[in-house]
């Protein structure tokens, strides 16, 4: 089993905790549950925002989130030439395929998957690796973190 | 009724929303946002995300104090269903919203036209009736023919 790995994200008062045991990790669950609330939060990180956001116990990672398949034809096409990148995918259904789901599979990169289930087919992944998120509010603070599907 | 459209079929003059994110937050942009202050609209955000739309059209619920750029895609998706019901051509794509979000659109659906791209399996109960490449049928019927990949 690969080592485990967290990635936390921190913006106003939410607070959210990912668990990156496996290669794949697939984050699944109702509407409104912060699924893309979380992915926004990455894609300000990526696009230049507050660096202190985002943490993780993973050396050396860069965040790389993708929504659509311009996304993944530029910016995959980058992350190829590096095995260090954590790669976020929102909206999986409108445009995932055999060649991209292909490329997940045979990747290095770690790969958190916001998924509603039928486009995400072939991903090899554990069934461990599926996961909802559970949310607890505590006074203001909002926090986030993944728990077993 | 329930209009379902899949990947593979054509519909004549269709407007399809398929980036329902990009294309509810242009609609709020463009300060296209009155009818979300109708009670069946701050409802639908209510049920989905849990959320109240406040007078300035700020959203308060499980993350704090937001905007509507926020709520989530299944949420959107189902207030630009129901706010095109009367545009035979608009199509919404419905294939990111979650289970909660479709339990919502298919109760809807028993009393307004709501169209939809989807390629999942339609679960609605029978008191929804569903079209489906031009033919009426109750929702079990619907479920039947998807489970043996006949529709």
């Amino acid at each position: 089993m690969s080592k485990e790995y967290t990635l936390k994200v921190d913006i106003n008062h939410v607070h959210v905790s990912i668990d990156l045991h496996d290669k794949i990790v697939l984050i699944m669950g109702d509407s409104g549950t912060g699924k893309t609330y979380i992915f926004n939060m990455l894609r300000r990180y990526e696009l230049g925002g507050n660096a202190s956001i985002v943490k993780s116990n993973i050396p050396n990672k860069n965040i790389v989130t993708i929504k659509s398949k311009e996304d993944a034809h530029y910016k995959l096409v980058t992350c190829n030439r590096c095995t260090d990148d954590i790669i976020i995918f929102d909206k999986t259904e409108d445009y995932f395929d055999s060649k991209l789901v292909d490329w997940i599979n045979k990747h290095p990169n770690r790969c958190i998957i916001m998924a509603r289930g039928f486009k995400t087919n072939g991903i090899k992944a554990r069934l461990e690796s599926a996961k909802e998120l559970e949310m607890e509010k505590i006074g203001e603070h909002t926090y986030l973190k993944t728990v077993d599907a | 009724m329930l209009h379902v459209y899949r990947t593979t079929d054509t519909i004549a003059n269709e407007r399809y929303l398929f980036e329902v994110d990009t294309f509810f937050d242009e609609l709020v942009e463009a300060g296209m946002h009155d009818f979300l202050h109708e009670k069946l609209y701050r409802n639908i955000i209510y049920q989905v995300d849990g959320a109240r739309l406040n007078p300035d059209l700020s959203v308060s619920g499980k993350f704090g104090l937001t905007n509507l750029f926020n709520i989530s895609s299944g949420c959107k998706a189902i207030l630009l269903a129901v706010y095109y019901s009367n545009d035979r051509n608009a199509w919404v794509n419905f294939n990111s919203a979650g289970e909660n979000a479709l339990r919502l659109m298919y109760n809807l659906a028993k009393h307004i036209e709501i169209r939809i791209k989807y390629d999942g399996v339609v679960t609605a109960s029978n008191e929804c009736l569903v079209e489906f490449r031009g033919v009426t049928m109750t929702a079990s019927k619907c479920l039947a023919e998807s489970r043996k990949g006949i529709l």
